[in-house]
Protein backbone atom coordinates (compact mmCIF):
# COMPACT_ATOMS: atom_id res chain seq x y z
CA UNK A 1 0.00 0.00 0.00
CA UNK A 2 1.92 3.41 -1.13
CA UNK A 3 -0.58 5.37 0.72
CA UNK A 4 -0.57 4.26 3.91
CA UNK A 5 3.24 3.83 3.61
CA UNK A 6 3.33 7.33 2.66
CA UNK A 7 1.55 7.97 5.61
CA UNK A 8 3.79 6.31 7.86
CA UNK A 9 6.78 8.36 6.56
CA UNK A 10 5.10 11.71 7.23
CA UNK A 11 4.29 10.80 10.90
CA UNK A 12 7.95 9.44 10.98
CA UNK A 13 9.13 12.95 9.57
CA UNK A 14 7.17 14.81 12.49
CA UNK A 15 7.41 12.40 14.73
CA UNK A 16 11.20 12.68 14.64
CA UNK A 17 11.37 16.47 14.08
CA UNK A 18 8.83 17.07 17.55
CA UNK A 19 9.35 13.69 19.75
CA UNK A 20 6.49 14.76 21.73
CA UNK A 21 8.01 11.81 24.25
CA UNK A 22 10.74 14.61 25.21
CA UNK A 23 8.48 16.82 26.42
CA UNK A 24 8.79 16.73 30.09
CA UNK A 25 10.26 19.63 32.45
CA UNK A 26 13.26 17.19 33.06
CA UNK A 27 14.21 16.84 29.28
CA UNK A 28 13.88 19.98 28.14
CA UNK A 29 14.98 22.24 31.03
CA UNK A 30 16.77 19.85 33.94
CA UNK A 31 18.91 17.73 31.51
CA UNK A 32 19.69 20.51 28.91
CA UNK A 33 23.71 21.16 28.04
CA UNK A 34 25.36 23.52 25.70
CA UNK A 35 28.48 22.18 24.45
CA UNK A 36 31.78 23.92 25.60
CA UNK A 37 33.87 24.60 22.76
CA UNK A 38 35.89 27.61 19.94
CA UNK A 39 32.79 28.63 18.77
CA UNK A 40 30.55 28.16 22.10
CA UNK A 41 29.72 32.42 21.83
CA UNK A 42 27.38 31.90 19.10
CA UNK A 43 25.15 30.13 21.67
CA UNK A 44 24.42 33.49 22.47
CA UNK A 45 23.44 34.94 19.31
CA UNK A 46 19.71 33.92 19.69
CA UNK A 47 19.25 34.83 23.08
CA UNK A 48 20.71 38.17 21.78
CA UNK A 49 18.03 38.69 19.69
CA UNK A 50 15.60 37.51 21.64
CA UNK A 51 16.85 40.43 24.06
CA UNK A 52 16.58 43.27 21.18
CA UNK A 53 13.03 41.48 20.08
CA UNK A 54 11.82 42.15 23.73
CA UNK A 55 13.17 45.60 23.83
CA UNK A 56 11.45 45.84 20.68
CA UNK A 57 7.80 44.87 21.82
CA UNK A 58 8.26 47.46 25.13
CA UNK A 59 8.99 49.95 23.13
CA UNK A 60 6.45 49.60 20.56
CA UNK A 61 3.95 49.34 22.86
CA UNK A 62 4.87 52.72 24.47
CA UNK A 63 5.14 54.25 21.04
CA UNK A 64 1.86 53.54 20.30
CA UNK A 65 0.37 55.11 23.22
CA UNK A 66 1.11 58.63 21.55
CA UNK A 67 1.71 57.51 17.63
CA UNK A 68 -0.96 58.26 15.00
CA UNK A 69 -0.99 56.83 11.68
CA UNK A 70 -3.06 59.00 9.85
CA UNK A 71 -0.46 60.97 6.47
CA UNK A 72 -1.28 64.58 8.09
CA UNK A 73 -0.71 63.38 12.08
CA UNK A 74 2.21 60.63 12.04
CA UNK A 75 5.39 62.91 11.38
CA UNK A 76 3.92 65.54 14.14
CA UNK A 77 3.20 63.13 16.43
CA UNK A 78 6.54 61.68 16.22
CA UNK A 79 7.83 64.98 16.59
CA UNK A 80 5.55 65.40 19.69
CA UNK A 81 7.09 62.07 21.10
CA UNK A 82 10.34 62.93 20.57
CA UNK A 83 10.66 66.77 21.95
CA UNK A 84 7.90 66.96 24.39
CA UNK A 85 7.21 63.81 26.02
CA UNK A 86 9.77 62.81 28.63
CA UNK A 87 12.00 60.25 27.66
CA UNK A 88 10.31 60.08 24.23
CA UNK A 89 13.39 60.75 22.40
CA UNK A 90 14.99 57.57 24.28
CA UNK A 91 12.03 55.60 24.22
CA UNK A 92 11.82 56.08 20.14
CA UNK A 93 15.86 55.93 19.84
CA UNK A 94 15.69 52.38 21.54
CA UNK A 95 13.44 50.93 19.28
CA UNK A 96 15.63 52.73 16.54
CA UNK A 97 18.89 51.45 17.75
CA UNK A 98 17.45 47.71 18.91
CA UNK A 99 15.98 47.40 15.58
CA UNK A 100 19.02 47.56 14.25
CA UNK A 101 21.06 45.71 16.46
CA UNK A 102 18.00 42.82 16.27
CA UNK A 103 18.65 42.35 12.78
CA UNK A 104 22.74 42.58 13.52
CA UNK A 105 22.42 39.62 16.05
CA UNK A 106 19.62 37.74 13.74
CA UNK A 107 22.06 37.75 10.78
CA UNK A 108 24.89 36.54 12.54
CA UNK A 109 22.48 34.18 14.25
CA UNK A 110 22.02 32.61 10.96
CA UNK A 111 25.26 32.72 9.65
CA UNK A 112 26.70 30.61 12.57
CA UNK A 113 24.01 28.16 12.91
CA UNK A 114 24.57 27.63 9.31
CA UNK A 115 28.43 27.43 9.54
CA UNK A 116 28.25 25.18 12.40
CA UNK A 117 25.67 23.06 10.82
CA UNK A 118 23.10 22.99 13.25
CA UNK A 119 20.28 22.86 10.50
CA UNK A 120 20.98 19.34 10.35
CA UNK A 121 18.40 16.22 10.62
CA UNK A 122 16.20 16.64 13.29
CA UNK A 123 16.59 20.10 13.02
CA UNK A 124 15.31 21.35 9.97
CA UNK A 125 12.53 22.53 10.96
CA UNK A 126 14.23 24.76 13.38
CA UNK A 127 16.51 25.75 10.52
CA UNK A 128 13.08 26.67 8.29
CA UNK A 129 11.16 28.47 11.09
CA UNK A 130 14.46 30.60 11.15
CA UNK A 131 14.05 31.82 8.05
CA UNK A 132 10.53 32.50 8.24
CA UNK A 133 11.34 34.94 11.18
CA UNK A 134 14.10 36.28 9.45
CA UNK A 135 11.42 37.38 6.63
CA UNK A 136 9.62 38.60 9.03
CA UNK A 137 11.96 41.20 10.81
CA UNK A 138 12.85 42.05 7.66
CA UNK A 139 9.08 42.81 7.05
CA UNK A 140 8.76 44.73 10.46
CA UNK A 141 11.81 46.86 9.62
CA UNK A 142 10.45 47.42 5.97
CA UNK A 143 6.89 48.69 7.90
CA UNK A 144 8.21 50.84 10.20
CA UNK A 145 10.39 52.26 8.06
CA UNK A 146 6.77 54.58 6.12
CA UNK A 147 5.49 55.05 9.77
CA UNK A 148 6.92 58.46 10.50
CA UNK A 149 5.62 59.42 7.14
CA UNK A 150 8.73 61.30 6.12
CA UNK A 151 10.62 62.22 2.62
CA UNK A 152 13.17 58.98 2.83
CA UNK A 153 10.63 56.71 4.67
CA UNK A 154 7.79 57.20 1.92
CA UNK A 155 9.92 57.68 -1.05
CA UNK A 156 11.77 54.69 -0.46
CA UNK A 157 8.54 52.49 0.26
CA UNK A 158 7.46 53.95 -3.01
CA UNK A 159 11.04 52.65 -4.84
CA UNK A 160 10.38 49.42 -3.00
CA UNK A 161 7.00 48.48 -4.10
CA UNK A 162 7.31 49.97 -7.18
CA UNK A 163 10.14 47.08 -8.07
CA UNK A 164 7.54 44.57 -7.54
CA UNK A 165 5.96 45.99 -10.76
CA UNK A 166 9.22 45.24 -12.80
CA UNK A 167 8.69 41.65 -12.47
CA UNK A 168 6.07 42.55 -14.98
CA UNK A 169 8.06 42.86 -17.87
CA UNK A 170 8.98 39.28 -17.58
CA UNK A 171 5.74 37.96 -17.57
CA UNK A 172 4.14 36.45 -20.73
CA UNK A 173 0.59 38.26 -21.18
CA UNK A 174 -2.00 38.79 -19.20
CA UNK A 175 -0.15 37.41 -15.91
CA UNK A 176 2.14 40.80 -16.75
CA UNK A 177 -0.15 43.16 -15.06
CA UNK A 178 -0.32 40.41 -12.01
CA UNK A 179 2.87 42.37 -10.45
CA UNK A 180 0.99 46.16 -10.13
CA UNK A 181 -1.90 44.64 -8.87
CA UNK A 182 0.00 42.83 -5.62
CA UNK A 183 1.62 46.06 -5.75
CA UNK A 184 -2.04 47.79 -5.65
CA UNK A 185 -2.60 45.29 -2.57
CA UNK A 186 0.30 45.99 -0.68
CA UNK A 187 -0.57 49.79 -1.40
CA UNK A 188 -3.87 49.75 -0.77
CA UNK A 189 -4.60 52.20 -3.28
CA UNK A 190 -2.68 53.33 -6.60
CA UNK A 191 -0.28 55.58 -4.62
CA UNK A 192 1.54 55.64 -1.73
CA UNK A 193 -1.29 57.06 0.68
CA UNK A 194 -3.28 57.03 3.88
CA UNK A 195 -4.36 53.12 2.92
CA UNK A 196 -0.88 52.59 2.89
CA UNK A 197 0.44 53.62 6.02
CA UNK A 198 -2.83 51.96 7.32
CA UNK A 199 -1.62 48.75 5.82
CA UNK A 200 1.67 49.25 6.90
CA UNK A 201 0.72 50.05 10.45
CA UNK A 202 -1.48 47.29 10.83
CA UNK A 203 1.09 44.94 9.77
CA UNK A 204 4.15 46.01 11.65
CA UNK A 205 2.49 46.01 15.02
CA UNK A 206 -0.34 43.31 14.67
CA UNK A 207 0.37 41.19 11.80
CA UNK A 208 4.09 40.45 12.06
CA UNK A 209 4.43 40.48 15.53
CA UNK A 210 2.03 37.79 16.07
CA UNK A 211 3.18 35.52 13.32
CA UNK A 212 6.84 36.01 14.87
CA UNK A 213 5.50 35.58 18.36
CA UNK A 214 3.55 32.14 17.12
CA UNK A 215 7.01 30.91 14.60
CA UNK A 216 9.32 32.12 17.65
CA UNK A 217 7.47 29.82 20.24
CA UNK A 218 7.64 26.53 17.87
CA UNK A 219 11.61 27.82 17.06
CA UNK A 220 12.41 27.93 20.87
CA UNK A 221 9.97 24.62 22.06
CA UNK A 222 11.87 22.81 19.50
CA UNK A 223 15.54 23.90 20.46
CA UNK A 224 14.18 22.75 23.99
CA UNK A 225 13.43 19.61 22.83
CA UNK A 226 16.34 18.86 21.27
CA UNK A 227 18.93 20.51 23.48
CA UNK A 228 21.73 22.30 21.03
CA UNK A 229 23.52 20.61 18.56
CA UNK A 230 27.66 19.99 19.26
CA UNK A 231 28.25 22.55 16.18
CA UNK A 232 31.94 21.26 15.88
CA UNK A 233 33.67 18.36 13.91
CA UNK A 234 35.81 17.57 17.36
CA UNK A 235 33.32 17.40 20.41
CA UNK A 236 35.31 18.81 23.36
CA UNK A 237 33.29 16.30 25.69
CA UNK A 238 32.71 19.32 28.14
CA UNK A 239 30.00 20.71 28.15
CA UNK A 240 27.83 23.39 30.28
CA UNK A 241 24.06 22.88 32.02
CA UNK A 242 21.62 24.79 30.77
CA UNK A 243 19.81 25.90 33.88
CA UNK A 244 21.25 27.03 35.56
CA UNK A 245 24.46 27.70 34.73
CA UNK A 246 23.79 29.02 31.01
CA UNK A 247 20.95 30.81 31.27
CA UNK A 248 22.80 33.03 34.23
CA UNK A 249 26.18 33.30 31.65
CA UNK A 250 22.88 34.56 28.86
CA UNK A 251 21.70 36.58 31.15
CA UNK A 252 25.07 38.26 32.43
CA UNK A 253 25.47 38.61 28.55
CA UNK A 254 22.07 40.06 28.34
CA UNK A 255 22.47 42.83 30.93
CA UNK A 256 25.81 43.93 29.25
CA UNK A 257 24.86 44.68 26.16
CA UNK A 258 21.33 46.57 26.95
CA UNK A 259 23.39 48.86 29.08
CA UNK A 260 25.35 49.36 25.66
CA UNK A 261 22.35 50.11 23.70
CA UNK A 262 20.55 52.24 26.63
CA UNK A 263 23.64 54.36 26.82
CA UNK A 264 23.83 54.28 23.00
CA UNK A 265 20.64 55.42 22.65
CA UNK A 266 20.50 58.18 25.48
CA UNK A 267 23.35 59.72 23.90
CA UNK A 268 23.37 58.85 20.38
CA UNK A 269 20.45 60.07 17.87
CA UNK A 270 19.98 57.01 15.14
CA UNK A 271 18.73 59.58 13.06
CA UNK A 272 22.15 61.29 13.49
CA UNK A 273 23.27 58.96 10.35
CA UNK A 274 20.40 60.31 7.97
CA UNK A 275 20.74 63.80 5.89
CA UNK A 276 18.41 66.40 7.76
CA UNK A 277 16.07 67.12 5.67
CA UNK A 278 15.18 63.44 4.35
CA UNK A 279 13.41 63.35 7.71
CA UNK A 280 11.11 66.31 6.98
CA UNK A 281 7.41 65.47 6.50
CA UNK A 282 6.37 63.72 2.81
CA UNK A 283 5.56 66.43 0.44
CA UNK A 284 3.23 64.84 -1.65
CA UNK A 285 3.59 67.56 -4.12
CA UNK A 286 7.29 68.20 -4.36
CA UNK A 287 10.17 66.29 -6.09
CA UNK A 288 11.77 63.99 -4.92
CA UNK A 289 15.01 64.60 -2.57
CA UNK A 290 18.39 62.97 -3.68
CA UNK A 291 19.85 60.64 -1.57
CA UNK A 292 16.76 57.82 -0.86
CA UNK A 293 17.80 54.60 0.62
CA UNK A 294 16.39 51.94 2.61
CA UNK A 295 17.79 50.95 5.98
CA UNK A 296 21.69 49.48 5.76
CA UNK A 297 20.32 46.22 6.29
CA UNK A 298 18.37 45.91 2.78
CA UNK A 299 21.45 47.48 0.85
CA UNK A 300 22.64 43.85 0.17
CA UNK A 301 19.98 44.21 -2.25
CA UNK A 302 19.09 47.81 -2.89
CA UNK A 303 22.95 48.28 -4.21
CA UNK A 304 22.71 45.06 -6.51
CA UNK A 305 19.43 46.57 -7.49
CA UNK A 306 21.12 50.01 -8.90
CA UNK A 307 24.03 48.46 -10.26
CA UNK A 308 22.82 45.39 -11.92
CA UNK A 309 20.13 44.39 -14.38
CA UNK A 310 16.66 43.36 -12.50
CA UNK A 311 16.01 40.06 -13.58
CA UNK A 312 19.50 38.76 -12.26
CA UNK A 313 18.41 40.26 -9.17
CA UNK A 314 14.81 39.17 -9.15
CA UNK A 315 16.44 35.95 -10.38
CA UNK A 316 19.33 35.96 -7.62
CA UNK A 317 17.26 36.78 -4.66
CA UNK A 318 14.54 33.93 -5.57
CA UNK A 319 17.33 31.31 -5.71
CA UNK A 320 18.67 32.82 -2.50
CA UNK A 321 15.40 32.25 -0.57
CA UNK A 322 15.21 28.59 -1.99
CA UNK A 323 18.79 27.87 -0.94
CA UNK A 324 17.92 29.26 2.35
CA UNK A 325 14.49 27.39 2.53
CA UNK A 326 15.89 23.88 1.33
CA UNK A 327 20.14 24.10 3.40
CA UNK A 328 18.97 21.17 5.92
CA UNK A 329 18.70 18.67 2.25
CA UNK A 330 21.41 21.04 -0.09
CA UNK A 331 23.99 21.04 2.47
CA UNK A 332 23.47 17.23 4.14
CA UNK A 333 26.79 16.05 3.06
CA UNK A 334 28.63 19.04 2.95
CA UNK A 335 31.56 19.38 5.67
CA UNK A 336 31.59 22.03 8.29
CA UNK A 337 34.48 23.06 6.81
CA UNK A 338 33.05 24.15 3.32
CA UNK A 339 29.87 25.54 5.04
CA UNK A 340 32.38 27.51 7.19
CA UNK A 341 34.53 28.84 4.20
CA UNK A 342 30.54 29.63 2.48
CA UNK A 343 29.38 31.48 5.22
CA UNK A 344 32.41 33.72 5.50
CA UNK A 345 32.12 34.80 1.88
CA UNK A 346 28.50 35.28 2.09
CA UNK A 347 29.47 37.53 5.64
CA UNK A 348 32.10 39.27 3.43
CA UNK A 349 29.54 39.96 0.76
CA UNK A 350 27.06 41.13 2.98
CA UNK A 351 29.17 43.13 5.32
CA UNK A 352 31.39 44.66 2.60
CA UNK A 353 28.72 46.09 0.53
CA UNK A 354 26.55 47.22 3.92
CA UNK A 355 29.58 49.56 4.19
CA UNK A 356 30.94 50.17 1.09
CA UNK A 357 27.98 50.07 -1.36
CA UNK A 358 27.84 54.22 -1.68
CA UNK A 359 31.77 53.84 -2.61
CA UNK A 360 30.81 50.93 -5.28
CA UNK A 361 27.99 52.75 -6.92
CA UNK A 362 29.83 56.33 -6.73
CA UNK A 363 33.12 54.65 -8.25
CA UNK A 364 31.16 52.72 -11.16
CA UNK A 365 28.41 55.51 -11.77
CA UNK A 366 31.18 57.78 -11.77
CA UNK A 367 33.11 55.54 -14.88
CA UNK A 368 29.59 55.09 -16.26
CA UNK A 369 28.80 58.97 -16.63
CA UNK B 1 47.27 28.54 43.35
CA UNK B 2 46.30 29.04 47.28
CA UNK B 3 43.12 31.63 47.75
CA UNK B 4 42.56 33.09 50.43
CA UNK B 5 38.84 32.69 51.38
CA UNK B 6 38.56 36.24 53.38
CA UNK B 7 40.42 37.91 50.56
CA UNK B 8 37.96 35.87 48.25
CA UNK B 9 34.64 36.92 50.22
CA UNK B 10 35.83 40.40 50.30
CA UNK B 11 36.04 40.20 46.39
CA UNK B 12 32.36 38.86 46.56
CA UNK B 13 31.06 41.58 48.19
CA UNK B 14 33.15 44.17 46.58
CA UNK B 15 31.68 42.87 42.88
CA UNK B 16 28.41 41.99 44.30
CA UNK B 17 27.79 45.07 45.61
CA UNK B 18 29.36 47.21 42.11
CA UNK B 19 26.59 45.73 40.47
CA UNK B 20 23.39 45.96 42.98
CA UNK B 21 24.57 49.56 42.91
CA UNK B 22 25.00 49.94 38.68
CA UNK B 23 21.58 47.77 38.32
CA UNK B 24 19.98 50.28 41.28
CA UNK B 25 21.29 53.03 39.39
CA UNK B 26 19.99 52.00 35.58
CA UNK B 27 16.64 50.67 37.12
CA UNK B 28 16.30 53.90 39.06
CA UNK B 29 16.54 55.59 35.81
CA UNK B 30 14.79 53.40 33.53
CA UNK B 31 11.82 53.81 36.12
CA UNK B 32 11.75 57.91 36.02
CA UNK B 33 11.79 57.98 32.48
CA UNK B 34 9.26 55.58 32.48
CA UNK B 35 7.05 57.21 34.83
CA UNK B 36 7.70 60.24 32.88
CA UNK B 37 7.32 59.09 29.54
CA UNK B 38 3.58 57.75 30.69
CA UNK B 39 2.73 61.36 32.71
CA UNK B 40 2.32 63.40 28.89
CA UNK B 41 4.20 65.41 27.53
CA UNK B 42 5.35 69.00 28.86
CA UNK B 43 4.77 71.74 26.73
CA UNK B 44 5.02 75.43 27.28
CA UNK B 45 2.33 78.05 26.21
CA UNK B 46 5.00 78.84 23.39
CA UNK B 47 5.61 75.29 22.49
CA UNK B 48 2.14 74.10 22.24
CA UNK B 49 1.47 77.20 20.61
CA UNK B 50 4.19 76.50 17.55
CA UNK B 51 3.14 72.90 18.01
CA UNK B 52 -0.59 72.95 17.13
CA UNK B 53 0.27 75.54 14.21
CA UNK B 54 2.38 73.01 12.59
CA UNK B 55 -0.33 70.34 13.27
CA UNK B 56 -3.25 72.85 12.04
CA UNK B 57 -0.78 73.08 8.61
CA UNK B 58 0.04 69.73 8.09
CA UNK B 59 -3.74 68.98 8.32
CA UNK B 60 -4.76 72.04 6.15
CA UNK B 61 -1.98 70.23 3.36
CA UNK B 62 -3.47 67.27 3.50
CA UNK B 63 -7.18 69.01 3.01
CA UNK B 64 -5.59 70.52 -0.16
CA UNK B 65 -4.45 67.33 -0.95
CA UNK B 66 -7.95 65.61 -0.60
CA UNK B 67 -9.97 68.92 -2.63
CA UNK B 68 -7.20 68.40 -5.23
CA UNK B 69 -8.83 64.91 -5.49
CA UNK B 70 -12.39 65.92 -5.28
CA UNK B 71 -11.64 68.88 -7.99
CA UNK B 72 -10.17 66.00 -10.68
CA UNK B 73 -13.61 63.78 -9.99
CA UNK B 74 -15.86 66.63 -10.92
CA UNK B 75 -14.18 69.03 -13.25
CA UNK B 76 -14.34 69.19 -16.82
CA UNK B 77 -11.04 71.59 -16.57
CA UNK B 78 -8.52 72.57 -14.00
CA UNK B 79 -6.63 75.40 -14.01
CA UNK B 80 -2.92 74.82 -14.28
CA UNK B 81 -1.54 78.10 -14.40
CA UNK B 82 -1.41 82.00 -15.85
CA UNK B 83 0.41 81.74 -19.34
CA UNK B 84 2.72 84.27 -18.13
CA UNK B 85 3.65 82.47 -15.40
CA UNK B 86 5.36 79.66 -17.17
CA UNK B 87 9.22 79.75 -17.29
CA UNK B 88 11.47 77.64 -20.12
CA UNK B 89 13.78 76.79 -17.62
CA UNK B 90 12.22 75.86 -14.21
CA UNK B 91 8.53 73.50 -14.71
CA UNK B 92 5.93 74.43 -12.27
CA UNK B 93 4.11 71.47 -10.65
CA UNK B 94 0.83 70.35 -10.89
CA UNK B 95 -1.28 67.37 -9.78
CA UNK B 96 -2.30 65.48 -13.57
CA UNK B 97 -5.90 63.79 -13.60
CA UNK B 98 -4.18 60.79 -12.51
CA UNK B 99 -3.04 62.39 -8.91
CA UNK B 100 0.48 61.71 -10.42
CA UNK B 101 2.82 64.63 -10.33
CA UNK B 102 3.84 66.73 -13.64
CA UNK B 103 5.45 69.53 -14.52
CA UNK B 104 4.47 72.88 -16.85
CA UNK B 105 6.93 74.66 -18.95
CA UNK B 106 7.20 77.27 -21.77
CA UNK B 107 8.48 75.81 -24.80
CA UNK B 108 11.86 78.03 -25.78
CA UNK B 109 10.32 77.64 -29.60
CA UNK B 110 6.79 78.25 -29.32
CA UNK B 111 6.18 79.65 -26.09
CA UNK B 112 2.99 77.35 -25.85
CA UNK B 113 2.91 74.96 -22.43
CA UNK B 114 4.89 72.04 -21.92
CA UNK B 115 3.24 69.60 -20.44
CA UNK B 116 5.09 66.72 -18.93
CA UNK B 117 4.82 63.68 -16.35
CA UNK B 118 7.31 63.96 -13.33
CA UNK B 119 6.26 60.71 -12.10
CA UNK B 120 9.84 58.28 -13.43
CA UNK B 121 8.79 55.89 -15.27
CA UNK B 122 12.29 53.86 -13.62
CA UNK B 123 10.64 53.38 -10.03
CA UNK B 124 8.33 56.46 -10.10
CA UNK B 125 10.43 59.38 -7.90
CA UNK B 126 8.99 62.57 -8.62
CA UNK B 127 11.40 64.17 -11.48
CA UNK B 128 13.14 67.59 -10.58
CA UNK B 129 11.71 71.06 -11.54
CA UNK B 130 15.16 72.10 -13.23
CA UNK B 131 15.79 72.38 -17.02
CA UNK B 132 19.68 71.52 -17.64
CA UNK B 133 21.63 72.79 -20.33
CA UNK B 134 19.96 70.31 -23.01
CA UNK B 135 16.23 71.22 -22.01
CA UNK B 136 16.34 67.96 -19.78
CA UNK B 137 15.07 67.70 -16.22
CA UNK B 138 16.63 64.96 -13.99
CA UNK B 139 15.02 62.05 -11.68
CA UNK B 140 17.66 62.03 -8.88
CA UNK B 141 16.96 58.78 -7.46
CA UNK B 142 18.66 56.85 -10.32
CA UNK B 143 19.90 59.71 -12.58
CA UNK B 144 17.57 59.67 -15.45
CA UNK B 145 17.69 62.64 -17.80
CA UNK B 146 14.69 63.33 -19.54
CA UNK B 147 13.99 65.65 -23.05
CA UNK B 148 10.93 67.44 -22.31
CA UNK B 149 9.96 67.81 -25.60
CA UNK B 150 10.34 64.47 -26.45
CA UNK B 151 10.35 62.91 -23.23
CA UNK B 152 12.63 60.39 -23.97
CA UNK B 153 14.87 59.06 -21.41
CA UNK B 154 19.06 59.93 -22.14
CA UNK B 155 20.41 56.99 -23.59
CA UNK B 156 21.67 54.22 -20.76
CA UNK B 157 19.50 55.83 -18.16
CA UNK B 158 17.74 53.65 -15.97
CA UNK B 159 13.92 54.22 -17.14
CA UNK B 160 13.37 53.25 -20.69
CA UNK B 161 9.93 54.69 -21.53
CA UNK B 162 9.68 58.39 -22.27
CA UNK B 163 7.98 60.43 -19.84
CA UNK B 164 4.09 61.06 -21.63
CA UNK B 165 3.14 64.41 -22.33
CA UNK B 166 -0.22 65.66 -21.05
CA UNK B 167 -2.93 67.47 -23.46
CA UNK B 168 -3.33 71.37 -22.50
CA UNK B 169 -5.94 74.09 -23.34
CA UNK B 170 -5.79 77.55 -23.40
CA UNK B 171 -8.47 80.10 -22.21
CA UNK B 172 -8.72 83.64 -22.19
CA UNK B 173 -10.74 86.01 -19.83
CA UNK B 174 -13.38 85.08 -21.46
CA UNK B 175 -12.83 81.35 -20.59
CA UNK B 176 -12.81 81.13 -24.42
CA UNK B 177 -10.75 78.35 -25.71
CA UNK B 178 -8.43 79.82 -27.76
CA UNK B 179 -5.62 76.79 -28.33
CA UNK B 180 -5.88 73.10 -27.36
CA UNK B 181 -3.08 70.01 -27.62
CA UNK B 182 -4.55 66.55 -27.30
CA UNK B 183 -1.46 64.82 -26.10
CA UNK B 184 -0.41 62.79 -29.52
CA UNK B 185 -1.58 65.28 -31.85
CA UNK B 186 -0.50 68.46 -32.94
CA UNK B 187 -1.35 72.31 -31.39
CA UNK B 188 -5.08 73.22 -32.27
CA UNK B 189 -5.15 76.88 -32.75
CA UNK B 190 -8.46 78.74 -32.63
CA UNK B 191 -7.91 81.76 -32.25
CA UNK B 192 -4.08 83.40 -32.73
CA UNK B 193 -2.54 84.42 -29.19
CA UNK B 194 -1.49 87.55 -28.72
CA UNK B 195 1.81 86.78 -27.27
CA UNK B 196 2.38 90.50 -25.85
CA UNK B 197 0.09 89.64 -22.93
CA UNK B 198 -0.01 86.31 -22.00
CA UNK B 199 -1.46 87.40 -18.64
CA UNK B 200 -4.14 87.35 -20.48
CA UNK B 201 -4.32 83.55 -21.22
CA UNK B 202 -4.70 80.62 -18.58
CA UNK B 203 -3.64 77.24 -18.72
CA UNK B 204 -6.13 74.35 -18.36
CA UNK B 205 -6.01 70.22 -18.05
CA UNK B 206 -8.66 68.59 -19.57
CA UNK B 207 -10.41 65.63 -18.27
CA UNK B 208 -11.06 64.81 -22.31
CA UNK B 209 -7.30 64.32 -22.51
CA UNK B 210 -6.55 62.61 -19.52
CA UNK B 211 -4.85 59.15 -19.60
CA UNK B 212 -8.45 57.16 -18.80
CA UNK B 213 -9.89 59.29 -21.82
CA UNK B 214 -7.29 58.84 -24.40
CA UNK B 215 -6.93 55.46 -23.79
CA UNK B 216 -3.20 55.62 -22.36
CA UNK B 217 -1.68 53.62 -19.47
C1 LIG C 1 13.34 36.48 15.65
C2 LIG C 1 14.41 35.84 15.36
C3 LIG C 1 15.08 34.70 16.10
C4 LIG C 1 15.16 34.49 17.45
C5 LIG C 1 14.59 35.38 18.56
C6 LIG C 1 15.89 33.25 17.63
C7 LIG C 1 16.19 32.70 18.86
C8 LIG C 1 16.95 31.54 19.04
C9 LIG C 1 17.46 31.09 20.29
C10 LIG C 1 17.24 31.79 21.66
C11 LIG C 1 18.18 29.94 20.07
C12 LIG C 1 18.98 29.10 21.10
C13 LIG C 1 20.35 29.73 21.38
C14 LIG C 1 21.27 29.80 20.17
O1 LIG C 1 21.59 28.78 19.55
O2 LIG C 1 21.65 30.92 19.80
C15 LIG C 1 18.10 29.65 18.66
C16 LIG C 1 18.66 28.53 18.03
C17 LIG C 1 18.63 28.30 16.64
N1 LIG C 1 18.19 29.18 15.68
FE1 LIG C 1 17.22 30.92 16.03
N2 LIG C 1 16.23 32.74 16.40
C18 LIG C 1 15.76 33.60 15.44
C19 LIG C 1 15.93 33.48 14.08
C20 LIG C 1 16.64 32.43 13.44
C21 LIG C 1 17.03 32.42 12.05
C22 LIG C 1 16.79 33.58 11.05
C23 LIG C 1 17.66 31.20 11.82
C24 LIG C 1 18.23 30.66 10.53
C25 LIG C 1 17.66 30.70 9.38
C26 LIG C 1 17.66 30.47 13.05
C27 LIG C 1 18.17 29.20 13.22
C28 LIG C 1 18.41 28.59 14.44
C29 LIG C 1 18.95 27.25 14.61
C30 LIG C 1 19.29 26.24 13.49
C31 LIG C 1 19.09 27.06 16.01
C32 LIG C 1 19.61 25.80 16.72
C33 LIG C 1 21.03 26.02 17.14
C34 LIG C 1 21.61 24.76 17.75
O3 LIG C 1 20.86 23.83 18.08
O4 LIG C 1 22.86 24.74 17.89
N3 LIG C 1 17.05 31.24 14.02
N4 LIG C 1 17.35 30.64 18.06
S1 LIG D 1 13.06 56.29 -10.24
FE1 LIG D 1 13.76 57.76 -11.63
S2 LIG D 1 15.64 56.93 -12.24
FE2 LIG D 1 14.89 55.40 -10.90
Amino acid sequence: MVKSNFFKQCLEFVSERIPVEKISYEAMVQKKSVPHHKMSWAYYLGGLTLLFLSIQFITGILLLFYYQATVSDAHSSVEHITQYVGGGDLIRNLHAWSSSLMILCLILHMMTTFAMKAFQRPRELTWITGVVLLLLTFALGFSGYLLPWHQIGVNATKVGLQSIELIGAYLPGELALLPTKIKEIIQGDSMVEQATLSRFFALHVVVCPILLLGILGFHLFSIQLHGMSEGVDHPTGKSEKFFPTFILKDLRVWSVVFCAAFITALCIPFDSFSPFPLLAPYDALGSTPPGIKPEWYFFFIYYPLELLPFWLIALLQNLLLAILFLAPWIFKNTSRKALFLITLVAAIYFFGITIFGQDLYNLIMGVHS
Amino acid sequence: METDPLQTRKHFILGFGALLLSGLALSSTLFAKLVSYLSGDRMSQIDRTLFLKTKLSRMDQTASERKLELERKSSEYIFIAKMSDLLATKGKYFIDYEMRPALAFQSSEDGLPILISAKCTHLGCTVGADLDENSRILCPCHVSYFDIKSGMPHAGSPAKAPLPHIGWVIMDKQSKIVASKHPKREVEIVEKLDMDSLDHYSIYIAKKFASKATGEA
